[in-house]
C-alpha cells in the first residue's frame, strides 16, 4: 500500500479539483470541500481543468458538464486517461435532466453526479465513499501487480528448470535414424516423458512415461525418472532392473495419488527380440512389415509409483521382432482425442491409420495427420506423444553416443582383480554392470565400453546357462524354442542350490593403451570344444552368435580344462 | 421565489464569505442577462442555451428557484431551437430578476 493511500485513510488533506464557469458555484463547492479539511483547486472551463490536473494531480475531480472552450465531458475522457492505472473519481455538477445527458456523462467516464442545488451532506458523503473506493482500488492493484510479478517470477523459474529438464531429458538419443516422435506441451512442462538411450551391448531402451497432471509437479517425478533411466543404461543394467528401480524411487518421492503410467522397451539389436514392460497406458503396437498387419501389446501392469518394491511385478512380455518391423507406443491423449462432436479418436482409427499407409516410412506422417485432422479444431486436453521405433541390424547405428562421458583422467591402470558368484547370488544378481564399471575406471576404456561389455555378457550368460544351469543351447535355435529356453533358465534358476560363476580380470597397460584379459571360470561339466565351436559357426541361428561374436571382437579366445574356463584378451588403443 | 433554508445553509457554510458570495452571483448573473439578450436579438439558440444553462445553475444554487425555473425553459427553447415566445420568457426572466435581488441584498444586512 503506498503513502498516499496511508494519507487517505487517515482522513489527512487530499486535493479535490472543482471546474465550473460559474464562480458563485466554485465558492459554493470550495467552502464546502474546505470545510472538510481538503484542499479545493478551482478551473472555469475545461482546458484549464485540464491544466490544472496535469500540473497538481488531484485525487478527485468535479467537473460542470457544459462549459466554455471544452465541455465537461471531452475534459472527463482526457482525465481518466492522464489517469492511467490510477483511479480518480470523475464526479459530474449538472443540473442535466434528460436521461440522454447524463448517460452521456458516464460514456465519458464519469462515475457519480452531483446535482444543483448542492447539499453539503450529501457532497460530504459522496467524497467520503470515493475516497473509500479508491482505497479500495488502490489495494487491488498492488495485488495485482503483487500476483502479476509473481507470475513473472514464476514463469522466470519453470523456464530454468524447463532448460535443466531438457539437459537430463535430451542427453540421450531420440534423434537416432530409426525413431520419430511427436510430444506436445499443453504448458511449460509436458505430464509426457519420453527418453531413449543406447545401451552398452549395442540395443537401445526407449520409455515413455505419462505422469498424472501436467506442468511442475509432473516435471519433478520426470527427473529422477530420467536420471535413473540413463544412468542405469549407460551402466549396462537390464530393463528389469531399470524399471523397479523407477518405481521404487517414485513410490518413495510422489505423493499418494500421483503416479506414472509408463511403457519400457528394450530392442535387442544383436538378437532382434523386443521385451517390454507396460503398466497404465494404453495398449502398443506392433506393424509387422512383411505381413502389414498390426499387433497389439497390451498393457500388464499397474502404473509407476504406485506398489511396492515387494508387491511390483517385473514380469516382460517378450516378442521376437525382426529388422523392419516397427513398434508404436502412445500416451493416452492419443486415443482421447477429441473432434468438435466430442467423440474420441480411438484405437481402431489409429491401427487403421498405420495399416493403411502403402510405405512403411510413411507411417508415422499417417497416424500424425489422422489424428491432427481428426481433432480439427479443436482444443487438445491432453498430451499428445507418439513414438515409433524401429528394429534395425546389429552396428546399423554409427558412434552411439550415451550422452554421459567419462571425465576423469586418471584412475587404476595396472590391476587384476577376482570375483565369485554363489548360487544365491547367481539366482536374482546381474554382475555385469558392476564388472564393466570396475574396468571402465581404466582412464581411456569407456569408448570400448560397449565390445567389452558384450564379450562379459556372452562370456557370462555361456557360463550361467550352459556351465551352472545345463541348458543345451540346440533349444534356441527355433524361436518358439528361444522363449521356452528362457522359461526352463528362470524355472532353474529359482531352485539353484550349488556352483559358481569366477571372474577373473587383469589389466595391463602400454604406451598405446593396454591389454585386458578375462577369464570365466563356471562350476558346470564343461563340453566338446571342438565340436561345439565348428557346429556353432556352421548354424549361424538364435544361438550362433555367441563365440563367434566374442572371437570377432576379441584378441584371442581360449578354453582350458574341460571347457569350463575360458580366458579373452582384449588388446585396445588410445582414441 | 427565494428558498429561505438554502440561503440559510449557505451562510453556516460561507460564513464572513456569505456577502461576497452574494455579490458574485448578482455580478455574474447581471453579465448574463445582458448576454441572453444579445443571443436572443440574434436568434443565436446554441448560446442561448449554454447562458441559460449556466444561470439555471448559479440561480438554483443560490435558493433563486423561480429565475432557475424560468431559466430551465428558456434553455429547452435554445436547445430545440424553437425560438417562438423566448422575448416573453426573457422579459419574465428580468422581471424575476430584479425581485431576487431585492430578496438577496436584503440578507446582507
Amino acid at each position: 500500500m503506498d503513502m498516499q493511500l496511508t494519507e487517505e485513510k487517515a482522513g489527512a488533506k487530499i486535493k479535490v479539483l472543482v471546474a465550473d464557469d460559474n464562480e458563485s458555484d466554485r465558492m459554493i463547492l470550495s467552502s464546502i470541500i474546505n470545510r472538510q479539511g481538503h484542499e479545493v483547486l478551482t478551473a472555469a472551463d475545461g482546458q484549464e481543468a485540464l491544466e490544472v490536473f496535469e500540473k497538481e494531480r488531484p485525487q478527485i475531480v468535479l467537473l460542470d458538464a457544459i462549459m466554455p472552450k471544452m465541455d465537461g465531458m471531452e475534459a472527463a475522457r482526457f482525465i481518466k486517461k492522464s489517469a492511467g492505472d490510477e483511479f480518480i473519481p470523475v464526479l459530474f455538477l449538472t443540473s442535466l435532466q434528460d436521461a440522454n445527458s447524463l448517460a452521456d456523462c458516464l460514456d465519458a467516464g464519469g462515475d457519480d453526479f452531483l446535482s444543483k442545488p448542492y447539499s453539503q451532506i450529501i457532497l460530504q458523503a459522496k467524497l467520503n465513499a470515493f475516497l473509500r473506493m479508491r482505497s479500495m482500488h488502490a489495494t487491488m492493484q498492488s495485488q495485482r501487480d503483487e500476483i502479476a510479478q509473481h507470475h513473472r517470477h514464476l514463469l522466470r523459474e519453470q523456464k530454468v528448470a524447463k532448460a535443466v529438464f531438457d539437459n537430463v531429458a535430451h542427453s540421450g538419443c531420440l534423434n537416432s535414424p530409426n525413431i520419430k516422435y511427436m510430444l506436445s506441451p499443453l504448458a511449460m512442462f509436458n505430464g509426457d516423458v519420453l527418453l531413449a538411450a543406447h545401451k552398452p551391448s549395442g540395443g537401445m531402451h526407449v520409455l515413455l512415461g505419462d505422469f498424472t497432471g501436467h506442468g511442475l509437479p509432473a516435471a519433478i517425478g520426470a527427473m529422477p525418472m530420467a536420471e535413473i533411466f540413463y544412468f542405469m543404461t549407460s551402466k549396462g543394467f537390464s530393463i528389469t532392473d531399470i524399471i523397479a528401480e523407477i518405481n521404487m524411487n517414485l513410490k518413495s518421492i510422489l505423493p499418494v495419488g500421483v503416479f506414472c503410467c509408463a511403457c519400457m522397451a528394450d530392442f535387442s539389436f544383436e538378437k532382434q527380440i523386443l521385451r517390454i514392460w507396460s503398466g497404465g497406458l494404453p495398449e502398443s503396437y506392433l506393424y509387422r512389415s512383411h505381413r502389414k498387419k498390426i499387433e497389439r501389446i497390451p498393457s500388464k501392469h499397474l502404473a509407476l509409483g504406485i506398489l511396492s518394491p515387494d508387491d511390483f511385478d517385473t514380469e516382460l512380455q517378450v516378442i521376437e521382432m525382426p529388422k523392419g518391423d516397427r513398434f508404436f507406443m502412445c500416451s493416452d491423449g492419443i486415443s482421447e482425442a477429441m473432434n468438435s462432436s466430442g467423440e474420441m479418436f480411438g484405437e481402431e482409427r489409429m491401427i487403421a491409420a498405420i495399416e493403411d499407409s502403402s510405405e512403411d516410412e510413411e507411417i508415422f506422417t499417417a497416424v500424425q495427420n489422422a489424428v491432427t485432422q481428426f481433432m480439427g479444431e479443436q482444443q487438445r486436453d491432453d498430451d499428445i506423444t507418439l513414438v515409433e521405433v524401429k528394429m534395425i541390424g546389429d552396428f546399423e547405428l554409427q558412434n552411439p553416443d550415451s550422452g554421459f562421458t567419462n571425465a576423469t583422467q586418471s584412475g587404476p591402470q595396472d590391476w587384476s582383480m577376482e570375483y565369485e558368484l554363489g548360487p544365491n547370488t547367481l539366482r536374482d544378481f546381474n554382475p555385469l554392470p558392476l564388472m564393466l564399471q570396475i574396468v571402465m575406471e581404466v582412464p581411456g576404456l569407456r569408448p570400448y565400453s560397449g565390445q567389452i561389455y558384450t564379450i562379459l555378457a556372452e562370456l557370462f550368460s555361456n557360463a550361467l546357462e550352459h556351465g551352472v544351469l545345463g541348458l543345451d543351447s540346440e533349444l534356441k535355435s527355433t524361436a518358439s524354442g528361444f522363449i521356452q529356453y528362457y522359461e526352463e533358465r528362470t524355472a532353474q534358476l529359482e531352485i539353484l542350490e550349488s556352483g559358481y560363476v569366477r571372474f577373473k580380470f587383469t589389466h595391463i597397460p602400454n604406451k598405446e593403451g593396454g591389454v585386458l584379459s578375462i577369464r570365466l571360470e563356471d562350476s558346470g561339466e564343461g563340453f566338446n570344444i571342438d565340436d561345439t565351436l565348428s557346429i556353432e559357426v556352421k548354424r549361424g541361428g538364435y544361438s550362433g552368435r555367441g563365440v563367434p561374436l566374442v572371437r570377432s571382437l576379441s584378441d584371442s579366445v581360449e578354453y582350458f580344462g574341460a571347457g569350463n574356463a575360458v580366458e579373452v584378451s582384449y588388446v585396445w588403443q588410445f582414441d | 421565489m427565494i428558498q429561505e433554508e438554502i440561503i440559510t445553509e449557505l451562510k453556516e457554510i460561507l460564513a464572513e464569505e456569505f456577502p461576497l458570495l452574494v455579490s458574485t452571483y448578482l455580478e455574474d448573473a447581471n453579465a448574463r442577462i445582458t448576454r441572453l439578450q444579445s443571443a436572443i436579438s440574434a436568434s443565436d439558440a446554441a448560446n442561448i442555451r449554454v447562458e441559460a444553462h449556466s444561470l439555471k445553475g448559479a440561480s438554483s444554487n443560490l435558493g433563486v428557484s423561480g429565475l432557475a425555473e424560468l431559466c430551465s425553459r428558456l434553455e429547452d427553447c435554445g436547445a430545440n431551437e424553437e425560438l417562438d415566445g423566448v422575448d416573453s420568457l426573457f422579459s419574465q426572466i428580468q422581471t424575476e430578476f430584479t425581485a431576487a435581488e431585492g430578496c438577496l441584498k436584503q440578507h446582507l444586512n
